[in-house]
């Protein structure tokens, strides 16, 4: 393979090369003094005098995860951005991102950026980014109109440096294996799980197998009538491995600087058997390339060009239809049927159609691909008006992106079936064979675009910069932005426009006082609403800033504002504000021909409008300090309140049913979000080493406030008053032990209840345990509360060890997937470690971790409640990296190398579960449903430069 | 060079805002409003469409298969742990309100004010020059009617629920909603009847060639279903249930005037449009009532329900592929059906009964109604009959199986194929007023007015034993014996009437307003039958274990409550007694 074959070779070299020592860096204090803010201004804000609370991830401390795009770059490094791993196959892993918590009814997205642009990250390559700045607070967000309320992201890329001329390379190989595979229960255990449940349900003993059947499963003599499949190890292999390469040319003259990159990536996948086609592989692969040239030229003595230009192509190839294998894998039982029958046809029956065979679909599906293609382009001018007044520039720019993915199904379908046991003789079982015979299609054409998207964005904007008598400092911004993305579809086409005034004034480099205005207008919104004012105001103190005192420097900020949100009241809920009808094809048979009176159609009255409609507006309050400690400890902790009003909530709640027509959409949702938000970091040497240390702790909570909630009978089932996306459920006791205790029991209504089966807590005192005792049993799955992280590092003399962890609290989970915590019911597959701990009448306690066994289906048992119910906190090692830097002055010898690291690093290595007695168990707490177990990843690499 | 940049600029950003104002306007979608609605015949008729889908039936459609008459004495729905239990198992309460009619008579309520408000009096002037516009203007002119008709449908289908309610006859708007009151059950039946006086005469009385040259339409209400709806809402307003309070004077004047309008509905239906019950009681509930001769003879007014199969998917005997058991007729109903000599089969003096063939030489209805052991259900299978015997087939030892010995017919086609190839679906139309039921209807007026089987006062023609004859003459039944006295006839009719109407969706109702819940609510008789050999043994047993056990929580009962969240929401509304 080529890949591992330059791998080696650059491994070779990098060993090859002489050593060198490392520069040392510049005080702590003042690089993290001087970084700069970006905000929106182009004017030099820096943490030292800004007022805004903003948290910078660099690049180069964090990119250690091998990710394929910067989103999973990010995972696990907090400072105010909570990530939310996702899962899939490799393609589709993207993390959720979230920004001091959820935040409203609505909806708690950030806005993500690309160089101050509003793109997509999917297809970033972790290495062509600088730093990542999360913007939290009302004075860091002002700027982005109406989509920047709850938080903003913004990834800046590389840019080139006067004089110089770098280029490097990097190369990293890496390998996963998959974590947490499920593990089921074989043909034997299912025939006898399925017995015990109909036997639970009042059936004979052997009501579907008869022992013959099972010992038959047992001895695998029949492995064709009687098949007892490892479906996990039959199709999918352990291990994965991919490849990241890197070159970048970087540098510049006097009037001219440029970073131009090229990746590559390619990732394969665990499927198995792969390669049993000729011609073509049905791997899960994904390919990318990337190009990326961001320059800037010196046009004038006062006129600076700045553009960029990104394009990427991805391929991605999964076997079959695109299905989701493993899904398949949890609904089909080892003992459903065999792989394939001695004819050679493709296991599949009529309870569990051949189409999900799990081998076949991974092997004999052909395959479906995915391209995706992106270019991203934007340009911007800098004049210096300096001849006009001193301190005063123009900036104009625009952007141009487009995205499009579309698709190549070549998948085919083949036959399947399976002999069926009609009895015994003797010894001998009698089969009859049965088979689908005229399913088998060639490899599909079929080909077109899954999606599409244009966005362009412009902007104008004068700044001014000046300091007046020694202490006057004043900065301010005029600014107008345009904004148009039009997706593939009807009616997604947006236009926004943002004009604002940004201004702050410094007194004596100490006292600060910061102000943002902006009028913004979205098209989203109804005639009359589409224009909005948003007021922001902040402060800054400089308390200290004496680098020879014990605090190096200590400020406090406070910011508050108000923000608006262009969020309809539900997707493409476009006719909130006026009373719409609607004629459908639906019809009455009143014609003498009963066939729909000519077809004639019913007209419907839509939802009734919202009374003078509003938007969605949110008040932003944030304390803050930024702390600097012995020249190495960085401190910067905030309080954080939010107050999101007019949501646009349903109406139903609110309004009696007499109104007969849909209930109105009201503008009336409330909710608070607030939290503190901490981080930390020390970087210090002490001779030869170089310790670092850091980490950073959010803690953030909704409440509900209003959402017109429909009055409800009793309080526990109330949803207002609680955090948002809270889960809600019955409350488990146990599981009943006896028919006696079922009987002096409150009735349970959902199905006829037997020993075994779940006992739920009569909340309402009602003597019936029905819905209405449901009640808010746990935190929410969608965003935990607590997210914190840290990290350790330290280096000698050019070896390093650096380690991120991060753990997650207040986060829950209810169990439900099919097949495995839900085994065995709807015809699906059945974990062992379910099987292992169920109750049965042998293991008759009223804490067995899994209630009685059913064979379709038990409403009393598949109810959310506690009894599923699990607290899914962790603490993963992210990333742990060792490297060793060559020493430079060894390098220089060669005069052209001029550094060298060689490093090995492992991602997601462990897992550890620190919820209480409710702690998770089986699966990873980041993949709870029937999808592709995650992947730990260890990654060789090495970096050189020239 | 530099000023040119400045220039440029300024001329983009005023350029950019200045666009502004068309940009924010720009939109993809069209909301169409009330002047595009009012614009076409069509398009205004099809509010009425709205209206007539959102009329009664009962396909088990409510209660994930299970019909009402499985929360009766006349069925028990075979799948245990279906909603439909909550009306006898415990679980019913306000806030588990069982309500679906109160959201679905209030939309359609809304639908027919937002009509009789906005839609009335228009005249299409860009269709003037139409060739059918007399035709379409006369269809147009009827809708008016036709919405009194269903407004005051729609409430009746409210009072016999709830009791009274607020009566609303114009548009609200959302605030007004929550401010509307209940009004008392009474001034509910008087609008009802007044609303159904006022537009009897006006409603189109037969659809066939009302108008020439657009496609007929028997499907929507005459005014026979204005004189059918008058007459029951009249009877329901004299029951027990409506009447609690009232002295014997004012119950005996409401008797008198049920029977007053079920006799004018009577006499319309057979003296001016010739209707007569129809001669094979099996028609009334096939897949041709809606044309059937014989049964449109009898039908006064029916939901017509889009072709499909879900009857037949739900109710078909468990053991043959896609059916679900579903709706199973109790021992309770079975047993109400007579022999064919006039006598119970309990009854001592019955020697036509066979307990060892108890479904010989009974009552043709019953096989219209039930199938049993041994039967052939449905028709078109190849396979034996039905093993509803113990450990058979089709028994409760499969799961899902009947538990009470029987599967439904009525209303199911037995010719629909529901699984494989060649699937079918079949028109169901819902009967909701016949004319045999209006004879029953009168009976119990009549009955209850005289305070005598027998007698027909000053005006009338029928006497009660004469209208229930009718009834059971049809059905191949003798006449009622003569001479029995008041309690001995009032058992006769409800016997009369529980086997007539099963499954037609009325004894939820019937048992309420006449207050017998207790009576006949709380035991449920199913029929358990062993084999041995060829040999088949019938016993019937009362509340078996596998069953849920009923219980009649009271007599508040009888009516529903009203959804608590709507007590809650509104500022005016107030619950019911007992809820």
């Amino acid at each position: 393979m080529k890949s591992r074959y330059i791998f080696l070779m650059s491994l070779a070299a990098g060993i090859a090369m002489p050593v060198f020592s490392q520069e040392k860096a510049d005080s702590v204090a003042k690089t993290w003094l001087d970084q700069e803010y970006n905000l929106g201004v182009d004017l030099g804000i820096t943490r030292e005098n800004s007022t805004a609370s903003i948290s910078v991830i660099r690049n180069d401390a964090v990119n250690q995860r091998s990710a394929k795009n910067v989103g999973n770059s990010l995972i696990g490094h907090g400072k105010g951005l909570i990530t939310i791993a996702g899962n899939g196959t490799y393609y589709e892993q993207n993390p959720t991102f979230y920004v001091r918590g959820l935040q409203s009814l609505s909806g708690s997205t950030p806005l993500i950026l690309v160089d101050g642009i509003e793109r997509d990250i999917t297809m970033i390559d972790p290495e062509e980014v600088l730093e990542v700045q999360i913007l939290k607070d009302a004075a860091a967000t002002a700027l982005y109109g109406y989509k920047g309320a709850d938080g903003v992201i913004n990834v800046i890329t590389k840019r080139g440096e006067y004089n110089s001329r770098t280029i490097r390379v990097n190369y990293e190989h890496v390998f996963s294996n998959l974590t947490n595979r499920p593990n089921f229960v074989d043909g034997a255990t299912y025939a006898k799980a399925m017995n015990e449940a109909l036997y639970n349900e009042g059936q004979g003993l052997f009501a579907k197998y008869s022992e013959q059947d099972i010992a038959a499963f047992a001895s695998g003599k029949y492995p064709t009538l009687y098949p007892s499949v490892n479906w996990v190890n039959e199709t999918f292999r352990n291990h994965a491995s991919g490849d990241r390469a890197s070159v970048e040319f970087s540098g510049g003259g006097e009037k001219f600087r440029y970073f131009s990159m090229v990746n590559f990536l390619y990732s394969d996948g665990f499927i198995k058997n792969s390669n049993r086609n000729e011609g073509y592989s049905t791997q899960d692969k994904y390919v990318r390339g990337n190009v990326r040239i961001n320059l800037d030229v010196d046009l004038f003595k006062y006129t600076q060009l700045k553009s960029n230009i990104f394009t990427s192509i991805a391929e991605m190839q999964s076997p079959g239809a695109n299905t989701n294998i493993w899904n398949t894998i949890y609904s089909v039982p080892s003992a459903a049927f065999p792989i394939r029958n001695e004819n050679g046809v493709w296991g599949g029956n009529s309870t569990w159609s051949g189409d999900l065979n799990p081998v076949a679909q991974s092997t004999d599906a052909a395959y479906y691909k995915i391209f995706d293609r992106s270019l991203f382009f934007n340009a911007e001018v800098v004049q210096d008006l300096c001849m006009v007044t001193k301190g005063l520039k123009f900036n104009i720019g625009a952007s141009y992106d487009i995205i499009s993915n579309v698709y190549e199904d070549h998948s085919k379908k083949y036959n399947y079936g399976m002999s069926n046991v009609t009895g015994w003789v003797g010894d001998e079982p009698q089969y009859s064979y049965w088979q689908v015979d005229d399913q088998a299609t060639e490899m599909g054409t079929g080909s077109g675009l899954s999606s599409f998207q244009r966005r362009v964005n412009a902007w104008a904007s004068f700044g001014y910069d000046n300091i007046f008598a020694d202490k006057h400092h004043v900065m301010a911004q005029l600014k107008y932005n345009y904004d148009y993305e039009s997706p593939q579809g009807v009616s997604t086409s947006i236009y926004r426009h943002n004009i604002s005034l940004w201004g702050q004034y410094t007194f004596a480099d100490r006292y600060s006082l910061g102000l943002a205005l902006a009028e913004m207008g979205s098209s989203r919104l109804a005639p009359g609403t589409k224009w909005s004012f948003s007021p922001n105001v902040s402060l800054g103190a400089v308390i200290l800033n004496n680098e020879t005192l014990p605090v190096n420097f200590l400020k406090a900020r406070a910011s508050w504002g108000i923000q608006n949100l262009d969020r309809l009241p539900g997707d493409n809920v476009w006719n909130y504000y006026q009373q719409a009808y609607q004629v459908s094809g639906v019809s009455y048979p009143w014609s003498d021909k009963y066939d729909g009176a000519s077809t004639w159609g019913e007209t419907t009255v839509l939802q009734t409008p919202t009374v003078n409609p509003t938007h969605e507006k949110v008040a932003k309050y944030d304390v803050g300090i930024d702390a600097s400690f012995l020249g190495c400890l960085n401190l910067t902790a905030d309080f954080f309140y939010n107050r999101h009003y007019d949501i646009f909530v349903d109406g139903s709640g609110a309004y009696s049913s007499l109104i007969g027509f849909t209930a109105p959409f009201k503008n009336q949702g409330k909710v608070d979000n607030r939290g503190v938000d901490i981080e930390l970091n020390f970087n210090k040497n002490f001779g030869d080493w170089n310790v670092m240390a850091g980490g950073s702790f959010l803690f953030a909570k909704s409440k509900i406030l209003d959402m017109a909630e429909e009055p409800k009978a009793f309080d526990n089932l109330k949803n207002t008053g609680n955090p948002l996306s809270s889960t809600y459920g019955l409350v488990a006791l146990g599981l009943f032990t006896s028919q006696e205790e079922i009987d002096n029991s409150p009735t349970q209504t959902f199905s006829t209840v037997r020993p075994g089966d779940i006992k739920y807590a009569d909340i309402n005192d009602d003597g019936v345990i029905d819905a209405n005792d449901k009640t808010k049993i746990g935190h929410n799955a969608v965003c935990p509360e607590i997210f914190y992280t840290f990290n350790l590092g330290a280096e000698y003399k050019g070896i390093g060890l650096v380690a991120h962890f991060q753990g997650v609290g207040n986060y829950g989970c209810n169990l439900s997937t099919q097949g495995y915590y839900w085994g065995l019911i709807n015809n699906s597959s059945l974990a062992q470690e379910v099987y292992d701990n169920r109750w049965s009448e042998q293991n008759n306690v009223a804490d067995a971790l899994y209630p009685r066994l059913s064979s379709t289906s038990n409403a009393n048992n598949y109810q959310t409640s506690t009894f599923w119910q699990r607290d899914r906190s962790y603490l993963k090692l992210r990333n742990v990296e060792l490297y060793y830097n060559f020493d430079k002055n060894l390098l220089a010898k060669t005069h052209f190398i001029s550094g060298a690291t060689v490093f090995v690093r492992g991602v997601d290595l462990c897992n550890i579960a620190t919820g209480g007695d409710d702690k998770l168990t089986g699966l990873n707490p980041e993949a709870t449903g029937a999808v592709a177990p995650l992947s730990r990843q260890i990654a060789v690499g090495v970096k050189l430069t020239f | 060079m530099k000023l040119k940049h400045i220039i440029s600029g300024v001329a983009l950003l005023t350029l950019g805002l200045s666009a502004c104002s068309d940009q924010m306007d720009y939109k993809e979608y069209k909301i169409d409003g009330e002047d595009y609605i009012k614009r076409d015949f069509d398009k205004v008729g099809k509010i009425t469409t709205h209206v007539y889908r959102a009329l009664d039936y009962d396909h088990g459609q409510n209660y994930g298969g299970a019909m009402l008459a499985s929360a009766t004495d006349e069925a028990v729905y075979s799948h245990q742990g279906n909603a439909v239990e909550s009306y006898f198992n415990g679980s019913w309460s306000a806030s588990n309100a069982n309500g679906s009619v109160w959201s679905t008579c209030w939309d359609a309520i809304s639908y027919c004010n937002l009509y009789l408000d906005d839609y009335v009096g228009l005249e299409f002037p860009e269709h003037k020059l139409e060739k059918d516009y007399q035709d379409q203007m006369i269809k147009y002119n009827n809708y008016q009617w036709e919405m009194r008709f269903m407004r005051a449908y729609f409430y009746f289908l409210l009072v016999r629920q709830y009791g009274g309610v607020p009566l609303i006859t114009n548009n609200l708007n959302a605030e007004e909603a929550n401010n509307q009151p209940r009004v008392s059950a009474d001034e509910i039946f008087d609008f009802i009847d007044s609303e159904c006086l006022a537009i009897k005469d006006s409603i189109i009385a037969n659809y066939s060639g009302a108008y020439v040259s657009i496609e007929n339409e028997s499907g929507r209400v005459n005014n026979l279903g204005v004189l059918a709806l008058r007459a029951r809402a009249a009877l329901y307003h004299a029951s027990p249930l409506f009447t609690e309070g009232k002295d014997d004077a004012e119950k005996k004047e409401l008797w008198h005037q049920a029977a007053l309008r079920n006799k004018e509905c009577i006499d319309e239906c057979t003296t001016k449009r010739s209707m007569s019950l129809a001669k094979d009681y099996s028609k009334l509930f096939g897949v041709d009532n809606w044309s059937n001769a014989d049964a449109i003879k009898e039908i006064i007014f029916a939901r017509r329900v889009a072709a499909d199969r879900s009857m037949e998917t739900r109710n078909f005997p468990i053991g043959m592929a896609g059916a679900g058991g579903g709706n199973c007729p109790t021992e309770n109903l079975v047993s109400a059906y007579e022999t064919t000599n006039g006598l119970a089969i309990d009854d001592p003096a019955n020697t036509q009964y066979d307990p060892k063939n108890p479904y010989k030489n009974r009552d043709a209805r019953l096989a219209a109604t039930v199938a049993v052991n041994g039967e052939k259900w449905p028709n078109y299978l190849d396979t034996d009959a039905l093993e509803t015997w113990y450990g058979g087939a089709n028994s409760r030892t499969v799961t899902y199986g009947t538990p009470t010995g029987y599967y439904l017919k009525k209303y199911v086609n037995g010719e629909q194929k529901i699984s494989g190839t060649g699937m079918t679906t079949t028109n169901h139309t819902w009967v909701l007023f016949r004319l045999g039921q209006v004879y029953l209807d009168y009976a119990e007026a009549m009955l209850n007015y005289t305070g005598n089987g027998y007698e027909v006062p000053e005006g009338f023609s029928l006497s009660a034993a004469d209208a229930i004859n009718k009834v059971r003459n049809r059905a191949g039944q003798p006449n009622l014996p003569s001479g029995l006295g008041f309690d001995e006839f009032v058992k006769r009719y409800e016997n009369e009437r529980f086997v007539e109407l099963a499954f037609e969706g009325h004894r939820i109702y019937d048992v309420r307003r006449w207050m017998k819940g207790k009576q006949y609510f709380e035991n449920v008789k199913v029929m358990e039958i062993t084999k041995n050999g060829d040999d088949l043994t019938f016993k019937t047993v009362t509340n078996p274990s596998y069953i849920t056990k009923r219980t009649w929580a009271g007599d508040y009962q009888n009516l529903w409550p009203i959804p608590q969240s709507e007590v809650l929401k509104s500022g005016a509304l107030t619950q019911n007694k007992g809820w």
